[in-house]
């Protein structure tokens, strides 16, 4: 093999070189298109769920307006009693103020529903004995004033003079404690 | 000396190629190995830019899928909040709906009572399974049917109906009746509510 034979071998694998790095690197960025098309098609189908998931939420929205208007009026009045104490202290302010005659009153805190959104109540046993105006007048101011209280028994006799009624009242306050309050106790 | 050196050189004689020459063709190598260099340096220049917009542009559309992700973190936050909002609304309204003001409803009683009739005890128990329910008792001297009658009109313009209706006839006109009052929308034409019922 003489020189010249050397020299166009050199040049050869030369250019064999030059030609499969250029084919090496042709490849990689094939293979970055590639990955720029995989990261393309995962952003359209990201915008696609996007959508999907705003359009639901703007269905739902739609759909659940006029309930939770309903819950935004109601609420005040069920957080009107954050606690059995307040509870307690507002019936007892009522009776105070129509200074009605009571023959005995109870409180006790009851377990309503468990994870639920009235999780316990305060139920008020509460027995009076005063004229059948002022009784009912009672009993209508302290609904008016406490929307969100539930009366579950009321039993109505004759007292034991004139014009005045028995009224054995059974009352349930919900306890809605305002969620900043239980995660501050926790 | 130049002498010598021009002796020894007449000594060595021509001799033939020892391989056999190179084919013409190959005369263009050079210039294919020119051309080689300058097309290498071209193409990788080019894939070189263009390698490095690809991965630009994927990092882009990367960052654009963690916005849209996100976004979308966000919007199923928020309806996780609507649904929670709407149970503690169905909560509220069940609660609500079996707690209506019961005042009313012994006021239209003791008011339906005719001068004669008088009530001898009155209840009104809510049903502790299902709360829009309420159980009504009541006791009257005098009046009878008639009496009953009147008071049941004046608990169905309330917008209550009654059912499971029983009553027990005593002296004098004295009556003793139980019923389940349901509650009916006020705006419904109310319904004529008797003893006859059961």
């Amino acid at each position: 093999m003489n020189n010249k034979h050397m020299a166009c071998t050199v040049l050869g694998m030369a250019i064999i070189g030059m030609a499969y790095a250029t084919m090496g690197f042709h490849n990689k960025l094939k293979l970055a298109k590639g990955d720029e098309l995989l990261a393309k098609t995962a952003y359209d189908s990201a915008v696609f769920g996007c959508n999907a998931q705003q359009r639901s939420f703007i269905i739902l929205r739609e759909k659940t307006k006029a309930i939770r208007e309903y819950l935004a009026q109601w609420e005040p009045h069920l957080k009107q009693t954050r606690n059995p104490q307040f509870g307690e202290a507002l019936i007892n302010l009522r009776i105070k103020q129509e200074d009605i005659i009571t023959l005995s009153q109870g409180f006790e805190t009851v377990e309503q529903d468990k994870g639920g959104t009235i999780e316990k109540t305060l139920q008020a046993r509460l027995v009076f004995e005063d004229d059948y105006i002022k009784t009912l007048n009672w009993l209508a101011n302290l609904e008016g004033s406490m929307p969100a209280i539930r009366v579950s028994s009321c039993r109505l006799s004759k007292g034991q003079s004139g014009n005045d009624i028995k009224m054995e009242l059974t009352v349930d306050v919900p306890i809605v404690e305002d969620a900043e309050n239980s995660e501050s106790k926790t | 000396m130049e002498n010598h050196l021009q002796s020894c050189h007449d000594l060595k004689t021509d001799r033939p190629d020892i391989g056999q020459p190179l084919p013409g063709i190959l005369a263009l190598l050079p210039i294919v190995f020119v051309f080689s260099v300058i097309a290498a340096i071209a193409l990788n220049t080019l894939f070189f830019f263009q390698l490095r917009n690809s991965e630009q542009a994927k990092e882009e559309w990367k960052l654009k899928v963690a916005e849209e992700s996100a976004k979308q973190k966000e919007i199923v936050a928020m309806i996780e909040l609507i649904k929670d909002e709407e149970r503690r609304a169905n909560d509220v309204r069940d609660w609500v709906e079996g707690s209506r003001q019961m005042q009313p409803l012994a006021v239209s009683i003791a008011r339906s009572m005719d001068v004669k009739s008088s009530i001898a005890e009155l209840s009104l128990l809510r049903d502790s399974e299902n709360p829009k329910q309420i159980k009504l008792g009541f006791k009257f001297d005098n009046g009878g049917q008639k009496q009953l009658d009147a008071t049941l009109e004046a608990v169905n313009a309330l917008g209550y109906r009654s059912y499971s209706a029983n009553q027990t006839a005593g002296k004098e006109g004295s009556l003793d009746y139980q019923a389940t009052l349901i509650w009916q929308n006020s705006n419904k034409e109310s319904l004529n509510l008797t003893a006859t019922d059961e």
